[in-house]
C-alpha cells in the first residue's frame, strides 16, 4: 500500500476564495495514505462550520470517511440569495 | 373482391372477441385490469369516459398506439359509442401485432345507461384549447395534466430574483393558484433581475405589481397576495392553503424556517439559491428523501454566506435558477419524470458546468429524522446567530 495518496478538492461559492492562485481547476492535495475527508477540509484551510456539504464524485460523503487515491473531493457550502435587495 | 359494410365487421367479429359492458364492469373490479382504450373523438371522451380509459381517437391510432402501448401482450378493451368503431379498431390493433385485444360490443353509451361509473373531464374554454395547446400535444401533459396544473396551488416565497421567473412560467403553464409572499417595495435596483417588476412600479408594493404582471400574462390565475414578512408566528397561517411551496428567499433564517415549516406540514418545497455566478435547486418531499438541514444542518457563521446584495449577482443566473424551479414544480404537480428529491443541481455558469449530486437523509435530522428534536417552530433569527449581530 503506498503511504501517500493524491486528491483534487474542488471548492465552491464563498469558499473559492480558498483556493490558491493557479490552482482554479481544483486544488492538488498529497495527503497520507488513510486520510479523511476532514484531513483534506483542514489542509486547504476552511473552517469546518463552512464545510457543510461534502461530495466525492456525486455523492454526499462523511467527513470520517476515508479518501481513496485519485478521488475529487467537492466542497458546496449552502448559499444565501434569492436576490432581493 | 370488394366487401360490403356487412362483411367488413362479419369479418372484423372472426377476429377479434367481443365483451359486453357487464364483462367489462367485471374485469375492472379485478386486480389485473385490462387497459381501457377509448377510441372516439376527443369532444366526445371530454364529455364522459369510463374511468381510467386512455383516449386515442381511431383517426391516430396506428400512428400513436405504440408510443402508447408499447408492449403488444398488453391486455386491451377498445371502446366507442357503440360498439362499431371499436370493433374496427380492434382489428387493426390484431393486425398490428397486439395480441389480447378484445371490443365492448355495446358501447359507452349502452354502458353509461345502465348508470354504471364514468368520469368528465374538466371542460376548457375555447381560449384554453389555444393557450395551453402546446401542453396538450405532450403525452406528459395533455388535457389531464392541463386540469392539475389549474387545480395546483403554489405559494411563491419572495418576488425577487428568483421569484420573479418561477411565478412567470407557473403563470404561463397555467398553475390555476399562485401565492407571493413578500414584504418589499420595487426598487430600481431589482429590475437589472426581477423580470415581474417594471420601470414604473418603482416603490409599488411587490406584490401588487406581481398580481398586475401575471394576470396580464394569465387570467386563469388566482394570485394571492401576501404583503408581510414570512415569520414563525404567520408562516403556517400563509402556507396552509398550498400544495407546493418554492423558495426564493435572501436570506438563512427564511430558509431554515420555510424547510421545518414545509417538513412539520408535510409540503413539498422546491428550494432554489444564488451566489454571484452559482446557484442550487433541490426539492425537500417530506415524504421521501432528505431535507434541507439534513445538508446544511447548521447555518453559516453571520458574515460567512454575503448576501447577493453584498456580493453583487449576474441578473441571468436567477432567471436560469428560478426556471429550474419553476420546471421542478411543474414536474411535481404533473406526476412526470424523475424531480431533484434526494439530488440538488448545483450550477456553475461561468464554467458552464452542472453537477447533480446524490443527498442523503440524515438519521439524526433534527426536524425530519423519526424522532425529531425540532417539532416546533423557533426563532431563527437567533439560530443564525443574527440576533446578536443586528444588535451590535
Amino acid at each position: 500500500m503506498a503511504d501517500s495518496i493524491t486528491i483534487t478538492v474542488k471548492l465552491f461559492a464563498m469558499l473559492k476564495k480558498y483556493v490558491p492562485e493557479g490552482s482554479s481547476d481544483g486544488i492538488l492535495l498529497s495527503l497520507p495514505s488513510g486520510a479523511t475527508v476532514q484531513d483534506a477540509v483542514d489542509a486547504v484551510k476552511i473552517p469546518r462550520e463552512q464545510a457543510s456539504m461534502l461530495v466525492v464524485g456525486d455523492t454526499y460523503v462523511e467527513v470520517k470517511t476515508v479518501l481513496e487515491d485519485g478521488a475529487e473531493l467537492s466542497i458546496f457550502p449552502p448559499l444565501a440569495g434569492g436576490v432581493r435587495g | 373482391m370488394a366487401k360490403t359494410y356487412k362483411e367488413l365487421m362479419d369479418d372484423a367479429r372472426q377476429i377479434v372477441p367481443e365483451v359486453t359492458i357487464d364483462d367489462v364492469k367485471a374485469q375492472m373490479g379485478n386486480g389485473a385490469k385490462p387497459m381501457l382504450l377509448d377510441v372516439r373523438e376527443r369532444e366526445e371522451y371530454r364529455e364522459g369516459h369510463l374511468e381510467g380509459a386512455v383516449p386515442l381517437p381511431r383517426g391516430f391510432l396506428e400512428m400513436r398506439i405504440e408510443e402508447t402501448v408499447p408492449d403488444k401482450s398488453t391486455p386491451i378493451i377498445a371502446y366507442c359509442a357503440g360498439g362499431v368503431r371499436s370493433l374496427i379498431a380492434a382489428r387493426t390493433l390484431k393486425e398490428m401485432g397486439y395480441e389480447h385485444v378484445t371490443s365492448m360490443s355495446d358501447g359507452y353509451t349502452a354502458w353509461k345507461n345502465a348508470g354504471y361509473k364514468w368520469v368528465a373531464d374538466r371542460q376548457f374554454t375555447q381560449e384554453q384549447m389555444t393557450r395551453y395547446a402546446r401542453h396538450f400535444t405532450l403525452p406528459e401533459v395533455g388535457e389531464q395534466g392541463q386540469a392539475k396544473l389549474l387545480d395546483a396551488k403554489v405559494l411563491c416565497v419572495g418576488a425577487g430574483g428568483l421569484g420573479s421567473p418561477v411565478a412567470l412560467y407557473l403563470a404561463a403553464a397555467g398553475v390555476g393558484t399562485i401565492g407571493i409572499v413578500d414584504h418589499d417595495t420595487v426598487d430600481m435596483s431589482n429590475l437589472q433581475r426581477q423580470i415581474l417588476h417594471t420601470n414604473d412600479r418603482v416603490g409599488m408594493p411587490k406584490v401588487e405589481s406581481a398580481e398586475m404582471t401575471l394576470n396580464a400574462l394569465n387570467p386563469d390565475v388566482n394570485v394571492v397576495k401576501f404583503n408581510e414578512r414570512l415569520s414563525s408566528e404567520n408562516v403556517m397561517r400563509i402556507i396552509k392553503d398550498f400544495d407546493i411551496v418554492v423558495n426564493g428567499c435572501d436570506n438563512f433564517p427564511t430558509r431554515y424556517l420555510i424547510n421545518d415549516a414545509c417538513v412539520m406540514t408535510k409540503k413539498i418545497l422546491v428550494d432554489g439559491s444564488i451566489f454571484q455566478f452559482e446557484g442550487q435547486v433541490t426539492v425537500v418531499d417530506p415524504n421521501d428523501g432528505p431535507c434541507y438541514r439534513c445538508l446544511f444542518p447548521e447555518p453559516p457563521p453571520p458574515g460567512a454566506a454575503p448576501s447577493c446584495a453584498e456580493a453583487g449577482v449576474l441578473g441571468v443566473l436567477p432567471g436560469i435558477v428560478g426556471c429550474m424551479q419553476a420546471l421542478e414544480v411543474i414536474k411535481m404537480i404533473l406526476g412526470a419524470g424523475k424531480p431533484l428529491v434526494g439530488r440538488m443541481m448545483h450550477f456553475d455558469t461561468l464554467s458552464s458546468e452542472i453537477r447533480v449530486l446524490k443527498l442523503r437523509k440524515d438519521p439524526n435530522c433534527l426536524v425530519c429524522s423519526e424522532n425529531p428534536k425540532i417539532t416546533e417552530l423557533i426563532d431563527y433569527e437567533e439560530f443564525c446567530g443574527l440576533r446578536a449581530v443586528n444588535a451590535a
